[in-house]
Parts: structure tokens; sequence; C-alpha cells
């Protein structure tokens, strides 16, 4: 699979390392707002290629090449912006990165054909941008959403639950924004595996280790990235197969009258999302955690004058 | 086994129980340390968990200790945590977890508590 990552802040760039070790990406086109920060990382990749599995190419691009580059790209993955930093939350992001997106990336991506994976924050109101100004069509778009809180929710109900679990056997999962009001779904018949068993406040505890995970980047700025930079791939991994892999993307909502993006659980092909599951809008514990998480989109969107 | 092979010692049972804890607590949890651990909570009122020798304990057990202490306070009873060091401090404020366990400087304090 040919696969573009635009950005070098460092989840670009550690997303593009690890990009070139997967046995499903045949070539990197990595564009950045300069050749400058990326020509020697393009050359140090192109170094260690002979052992890549699949790998044959990395390119660097500046963006005034953007628009020639997409267009042979089977999945881009958007990572250009301003980070979450200092006292900033990630929706205090949205006006600099809607103009950052609005002037390089909707021109490049008009009338693209493949699969856009959004990892910018704020990701949900950057996917529903996209999704508005560059008419790509549903199917086409997602952004990484709850996929990271996932991840992380998974690695700490493993940990509360008896046996101890893997992360990777855990299945439970997070649905709704890329914030603090994501909401825990522990689906019914998992058993054990689920921890569904477990006291309400433990799993309560679990779900406020994932929401402080982003303020780790304060401490740290590379402590946080595995779980984004996996997640990126597990998205791009699920395109580049058939298996129909369901993660939590953030897409667009149907029922929404604002296109409001936020992450439900999605199966994922090479047609981008071939399916968005709502049957965990079930419970109405979970259903009144979305319906707060929309309200808070639509809050930041008002402040924005965008609705 | 040795006693480096394990992650805690439980003190003879008295009114309340000690549980110290091993200089590095990285071991793998198994179901049998749960259960043991868990049977403590249900058996005493106060159980005290002493790792003011441990140099580190992995998020795995910060957040099995966590668990005891959301038992032992459904049943009445409490779990105290004694002696925590810095590093373990760290890694605890990282998972969230500070504010929610009972920490001690000493066994004395937490009995006296």
């Amino acid at each position: 699979m040919r696969v573009g990552v635009w950005g070098a802040g460092e989840v670009g760039i550690a997303l593009v390392y690890r990009l070139a070790s997967t046995r499903f990406t045949t070539e990197i086109h990595w564009i950045n707002r300069s050749l400058d920060k990326i020509e020697c990382r393009v050359i140090d990749i192109q170094q260690g290629l002979a052992f890549s599995p699949s790998c044959r190419l990395i390119k660097p691009y500046a963006m005034d090449q953007a628009r020639r580059v997409v267009d042979r790209l089977d999945l881009l993955i958007l990572t250009l912006g301003v980070p979450v930093s200092g006292e900033l939350k990630r929706a205090d992001l949205y006006p600099v990165n809607r103009d950052v997106f609005r002037g390089a990336v909707v021109p490049a991506i008009k009338g693209y054909a493949g699969i856009v994976l959004v990892v910018t924050n704020p990701v949900d109101l950057m996917t529903r941008l996209l999704l508005r100004e560059a008419t790509l069509s549903d199917q086409q778009i997602m952004g990484l959403g709850t996929v990271v809180e996932t991840a992380r929710l998974r690695a700490s109900l493993g940990s509360y639950i008896t046996p101890r679990h893997l992360a990777r056997d855990v299945e439970a999962y997070m649905v709704g924004t890329h914030d603090d009001h994501c909401v825990v779904v522990l689906p019914e018949g998992g058993g054990v595996a689920t921890g569904a068993h477990l006291d309400p406040e433990v799993i309560d505890h679990a779900r406020q280790e994932v929401i402080r995970a982003a303020e780790r980047v304060k401490r740290d700025e590379r402590s946080t990235l595995f779980p984004i930079v996996e997640g990126s791939v597990a998205v791009a991994r699920a395109v580049a197969a058939t298996a129909g892999d369901v993660l939590t993307v953030s897409v667009r909502d149907p029922d929404s009258g604002a296109d409001l993006c936020y992450s439900m659980p999605c199966a994922i092909g090479q047609s981008g999302i071939q399916s968005r599951g709502t049957d965990c809008l079930a419970d109405p514990d979970v259903k009144a955690g979305v319906a707060k998480c929309q309200d808070v989109l639509e809050r930041v969107l008002r402040a924005s004058d965008e609705l | 086994m040795t006693a480096s092979e394990m992650p805690y010692e439980i003190q003879p049972p008295d009114d309340d129980v000690i549980v110290v804890f091993a200089q590095y607590v990285d071991h793998e949890r198994t179901p049998e340390h749960d259960n043991e651990l868990d049977d403590l909570v249900e058996r005493h009122e106060l159980v005290i968990c002493d790792i003011s020798g441990s140099r580190k304990v992995t998020s795995d057990w910060l957040r099995f200790l966590l668990r005891l202490s959301v038992k032992a306070k459904k049943m009445g009873k409490r779990v105290a945590i004694v002696g925590m060091g810095d590093n373990v401090r760290e890694t605890s404020d990282v998972l969230g977890l500070l504010d929610e366990l009972a920490l001690y400087r000493s066994q004395e304090e937490a009995r006296g508590s």
C-alpha cells in the first residue's frame, strides 16, 4: 500500500519510521511544510530499507508539492498542525489548525480517491472540517478518534481483572469524542474479559487514567506516542487488508444535523469505512455520554461561528 | 522460592495484617496473588501494605492495590499504603491513583488514623 504522511512533528516522525517496518507498506510519501526537517530522516530510512519487509521507497515532499503526490496514494495520514502543549486543550487548537487545513490540506485533497486518516487535533472537528470542505465521502475520511483511548482503557482494565488479561485480550472500548468526555463501553456477554464485573468505581479509575494520559505530554513529549502511532498503524493495516477490522474511529454521525464526527466502532477495509456500529447506544448511559460529547462539539463549533 | 522471587510477604496475622512488599515489585501478578490479597481484605479490618522498602512497584501492582482499596472501602474496611517512595509516587501520579490510595508515612500512623 502506498501511504502518505503529512507532518513531521513527534507523531509524524514516529509514524513514518514505524510504517517503514510494516508488511503492508510498499511506499511512503512524506509531506512537510519544508523539506529541511525530513530530508535527512528520509535518507536514514532509505539506508535501512534492506531490512524492511515490504517498503521499497520513501520520498520527501515540500507542502507545495502535496497536490501532485496525493493522487498516487492509497492512504493519506494527516499529522500536521499545532500539537497540544502547555495549558492548551485539544479544542483550543481548532481555530489555528482549521486555518492550517483550509490553507494546505483541503486544496490538496479535493477530488482525492483514496482514504484519509486524520490524527491532527482536535481530531473530531478536523475530520468534520475535511468532510465538509474537501468534499470526500463518508467512507473515505476518518479520524483516529478514540482508537487511542480504547487502547489505553484495555491496558488499564487488563490490570484490574483477575486473572490478569493482556490488553489485546480485553473486550472493551471507548466511544464519543477524543477528549475528557469519551465513554466507556463494556460489551455484554463478553465474560471476564470485558471488565464489566469490576466495581464501577474501579472502572471509573480506569477511565480517569485514560483521560489523564494526555497530560503526560507535558512531562515528556514522547511518553504518549505509542498508542497514537500503533493506533494509526492499526487503521492503516485495516485499510490495507480485507478483513473488516473494527476500530473506534471518528466518523460522521448521519443522524447529526451538524455533520458531527465522533468515534463509534467501525468496520474498516480497502474502501475505507464499511459500516458504523451503533449497538452500544442501546445502553442508556452510553447514549447519554455520547449526547454529552455531541453537546461539547456543538459548543466549540458555535464558539467558532460554524453553527 | 526465595524472598526476591516473591512480590510480598504476609507478616503473622493479627487484628490487622501487614503485607510487606519486595524491593522491586515487578513480578507477574497471578490469580493466586489476587485471591490471597482479596482474602486478606475480607478477613481483616485493616490491611497495611508496606512499600517503604520498594524502590519500584509496577503499574500492574499499583492498579491492583487500588482495586483492593476500593473493595475494602465498600466493605467498611481499610487498605493503608505505607511508605510510598518518590519513584512509586511518580508512577502512581501518572496513573491517576495518587489521590485515591490511602497513604501513610508509617504503620503506626496507618493504625492510628
